[in-house]
């Protein structure tokens, strides 16, 4: 198979994953979004049912938790827009080998890493249990793959100056 | 940076994680014994604790003979210093099927277990997702291949 074909095959595959990866971004929300109307509501209503103890313990626990949550969601945040960047990068341009599709992989990976540190710093704080997932070692795969892209890219601008 | 330069943080990268996939590859199938020992006791354990066993050995099987191939993709990595080749490229392509497949033993497994079809369906969906996005590893793979050997060539 030739470069072209390689290359329009590769393309196809990304447009591919970008949809995919909108689908399950969609269907994850719309998954979560009734447990967390329900958690909203329940939590709305059971404030005037709390006692002062229960308020004060609470109140230290939600101000440890809140950062934590926060950054959460900014690196859920962070990974969708680089996940999605480095598809629709691999989709446009003409070879996967560039230096915007390699800094997008290194950046999915260390928010994977950071992700699940702040995971488990959460549910610790949350649920009182201490569970370390597998993202982070999907994320220093990434980051090992994110050099890999940096030597494609090498030589990638070797085969054009050849030309 | 040069391309020797880069090789060689490849190296260095490649021995972290194949340290660390290998240590994950034993943890994850020391878990599989350690579970099925559970399962042998079949008749003292209750249908419910079974339901929710048997997905997770099966899961932690399918996880620790991923983290087994993507140990040997960077050990060739490490030796060889060179991400594309054959080898590693049909290895990535193992990685895909292997998580396609999980997703289908996953449905059967959840639904088995009592799931509605809709709740065993969303992990097989990621699972999808991912092998198509493993598959498109290994076609790039295989692009960097053929810009490999024009590199080798010129050279």
């Amino acid at each position: 198979m030739n470069n072209e074909k390689l290359m329009s095959k590769i393309r196809t595959v990304s447009r591919i994953s970008v949809v995919g990866a909108v689908i399950y971004i969609a269907v994850s929300a719309l998954r979560f979004v009734p447990d967390a109307v329900k958690g909203f509501k329940d939590g709305w209503n059971s404030v005037d049912a709390d006692t002062g103890a229960q308020e004060e313990v609470m109140s230290w626990v939600q101000l440890m938790v809140v950062p934590f949550a926060i950054a959460f969601a900014a690196v859920s945040l962070i990974i969708i827009v680089s996940g999605l960047q480095v598809l629709f990068g691999m989709s446009r341009n003409v070879s996967p080998f560039n230096d915007k599709v390699s800094k997008a992989v290194k950046k999915l990976g260390i928010s994977f890493i950071v992700f699940d540190v702040v995971k488990t710093v959460l549910y610790l704080f949350m649920y009182g249990t201490l569970g370390i997932g597998m993202v982070w070692l999907a994320g220093l795969i990434l980051c090992a793959f994110a050099l890999v892209f940096r030597y494609g890219t090498i030589l990638q601008q070797e085969s054009d100056e050849l030309l | 940076m040069n391309k020797t330069k880069v090789e060689a943080m490849i190296k260095r990268s490649s021995l972290i994680v194949m340290i660390i996939a290998a240590v994950e590859t034993v943890f994850a199938l020391f878990l599989v014994i350690m579970e099925c020992r559970h399962l042998k006791n079949i008749e003292r354990l209750p249908d419910a604790f079974l339901n929710l066993l048997l997905p997770e050995v099966v899961e932690m099987f399918f996880n620790g003979i991923v983290y087994l191939v993507w140990t040997i993709i960077f050990y060739r990595i490490f030796r060889s210093g060179r991400p594309f080749t054959n080898g590693n490229i049909i290895a990535v392509r193992v990685v895909a099927a292997l998580t396609f497949i999980k997703g289908f033993v996953w449905v059967f497994i959840r639904y088995g277990a009592g799931d509605s079809i809709l709740t065993s369906i969303v992990g097989p969906f990621f699972s999808t997702f991912g092998a198509v996005l493993f598959l498109l590893f290994a076609e790039i793979m295989r692009y960097g291949k053929l810009l490999q050997i024009e590199s080798d060539e010129t050279l």
